[in-house]
């Protein structure tokens, strides 16, 4: 092994420790210090190999073409937000909080951008330091977020596997493809605008967690082709009938997005797993329900017999109606689960309907069940 | 060929920023009228206000079906289910609104919303919810909380001893809740 790897590999270790003793010690990383770990490493760089920054002739095509990506992507989820409402910071823009809230991550993308293109110029775009730097700084990721969340409670496990775990894994194998090809500055670029918008808008789209890391998730992985295809140094072997792999790509990519798009709740029909069996024997728990949602003028439509999806205690509940009284020209619903030998001890007001089941789904959802009992 | 595509390049980002500068202003005119939610999930590794010590008073006279709880997440008390079966007939339960984030957090919006009474609902009119902080003091809006810094609330829910007469058939009280928006001070 070239002495130059062995090199990168021992800065490698020194970082991927300091992130594991995080995991043990959460304070490690308070108050910022994790930009002294970054400053260290990036010391040894320099001491060990100096520090040569050459601006690549197809930086500014790549700076370009990330600008309008991010843009043409900005541009469509505030207009989405028109559809599914906005939520709006809680982050204060007086100066004294707006330059606390923005310098520290400014400081740490640019050393850990800076750390990942010596690493892999250094090593001469070694593989085994490709890997292994993608791997270190998503350990890093994962390392400082982790205080923030309380893995005692499931909805903060999902949230941290999608918003940090998974959206980690693709932003830095994209980071690595685009340190491979390109110099530092795309991805200080990329970074700063994905991971500071937030402490500078005033309102956001309020896509919620599930369609979030979808986003983080496909946002790079669209880059990473884009950056490839740019600097004309494909990876990937073209499949032998590209008509048949084209048409391929498409299907797939079409019944995700139709699942994506039924799972996110934003449509007019969506889809739910049953967590239960008070529905028995019409559903059962692992069915998946197509709900049929209602807007403000149409809940007032339903009848006794119809399967109701209803908010409750911060849950979706699906029982079939019993009852219907209308009063002021509002309906109140009350609910049974055909397995229940009483009703339910709540009248449904029309705020809290959701809509008409329509159909069932035997057993699709039992994925959902066996990891929702795995959490609890 | 080189430069036509630049200068597409060019004109495209320009015609992007134009866009999304216009939709700012828009959206800036329009506030009022977008459906905005407070906070959201816009959470970062140093923001965490939420509740803890949910505590029922061993004096309330309500009948309790179902306890209130403090949901997974922290920032939702839910599941309450009483019965109030005569004048006068309350719960009482104090909670701690807990700042375990490293940001001073303002109270920036705390919004009541009115119950609905079904089928009898003048048993809503005759409701008295008081929520306020255990000390007495009022609940007001750029009420500050320091990192580490917790407030303790009392929630009384009550039928009013001055009510008229009962209803003969059970009455269903719904849509019964209090938000509270914190923002980085």
């Amino acid at each position: 092994m070239k002495t130059s790897v062995k090199k990168c590999l021992c800065i490698e270790i020194f970082l991927g420790l300091v992130s594991i003793i995080n995991f043990m010690f959460p304070k490690l990383f308070d108050h910022e210090l994790h930009i002294l770990f970054l400053l260290a490493a990036l010391g040894a760089i320099f001491i060990l190999f100096g520090i040569d920054i050459k601006r690549d002739a197809n930086d500014r095509k790549i700076m370009k073409n990330i600008l309008i990506y991010l843009l043409v992507y900005y541009l469509v989820i505030y207009l989405f937000g028109l559809y599914i409402g906005f939520a709006k910071t809680i982050y204060s823009f007086t100066f004294t909080n707006f330059t606390k809230n923005i310098m520290p991550t400014f400081v740490t993308i640019v050393l850990m951008e800076f750390i990942r293109h010596e690493l892999i110029s250094k090593s001469n775009k070694n593989k085994l330091v490709l890997v292994t730097s993608c791997i270190l700084f998503i350990i890093f990721e994962m390392s400082k977020n982790f205080p923030a969340y309380n893995f005692g409670v499931k909805d903060e496990i999902y949230k941290y596997v999608g918003l940090i775990i998974i959206a980690s894994i693709t932003k830095n194998i994209f980071m690595t493809i685009m340190h491979s090809r390109t110099d530092v500055y795309p991805a200080i670029m990329y970074r700063t605008i994905v991971e500071e918008l937030i402490y500078v808008c005033v309102i956001f789209p309020n896509i919620g967690p599930y369609l979030e890391s979808i986003a983080l998730i496909i946002l790079p992985v669209l880059l990473s082709i884009m950056v490839m295809a740019t600097t004309k140094n494909q990876i990937l072997n073209k499949p032998k009938d590209k008509r048949k792999g084209n048409k391929l790509y498409f299907v797939v990519v079409v019944i995700l997005l139709i699942l994506v798009g039924l799972n996110s709740g934003f449509f007019k029909y969506q889809i739910m797993v049953i967590g239960s069996n008070s529905m028995l024997p019409y559903m059962e728990k692992g069915d998946v329900v197509l709900i049929d949602k209602l807007n403000e003028d149409a809940r007032s439509s339903l009848n006794e017999g119809d399967i109701l999806a209803f908010k409750y205690d911060n849950k979706v509940i699906t029982h079939r109606i019993t009852k219907k009284v209308i009063k002021n020209e509002k309906a109140y619903y009350t609910t049974k689960g055909d397995n229940n030998n009483q009703e339910d001890n709540t009248v449904i007001a029309e705020a809290s309907v959701v809509g008409k089941v329509l159909t069932r789904f035997k057993y699709l959802g039992l994925p959902s069940v066996w990891l929702n009992e795995l959490f609890n | 060929m080189d430069s036509v595509k630049r200068d597409y390049k060019d004109i495209l980002i320009v015609i992007l920023l134009i866009g999304i500068l216009a939709m700012t202003i828009v959206y800036a005119n329009f506030t009022r009228r977008l459906d905005i939610v407070s906070a959201g999930e816009l959470r970062a590794s140093d923001w965490n206000v939420h509740f803890e010590n949910l505590v029922k008073s061993d004096s309330s006279t309500a009948r309790v079906s179902s306890p209130a709880v403090i949901l997974d997440g922290k920032t939702v008390i839910s599941g309450l289910n009483i019965t109030l079966e005569k004048p006068g007939d309350y719960i009482k339960y104090t909670f701690d609104i807990y700042n375990a984030g490293k940001m001073d957090a303002r109270l920036d919006g705390f919004t009541h919303n009115n119950p609905e009474c079904v089928p009898s609902s003048y048993i809503c009119d005759n409701l008295i919810y008081t929520i306020e902080y255990t000390d007495e003091s009022t609940i007001k809006l750029g009420d500050i909380l320091k990192p580490g810094q917790r407030r303790n609330v009392t929630l009384i829910i009550k039928l009013s001893e001055k009510i008229d007469s009962m209803p003969l058939e059970k009455v269903s009280i719904s849509d019964f809740s209090t938000t509270f928006y914190y923002v980085q001070k």
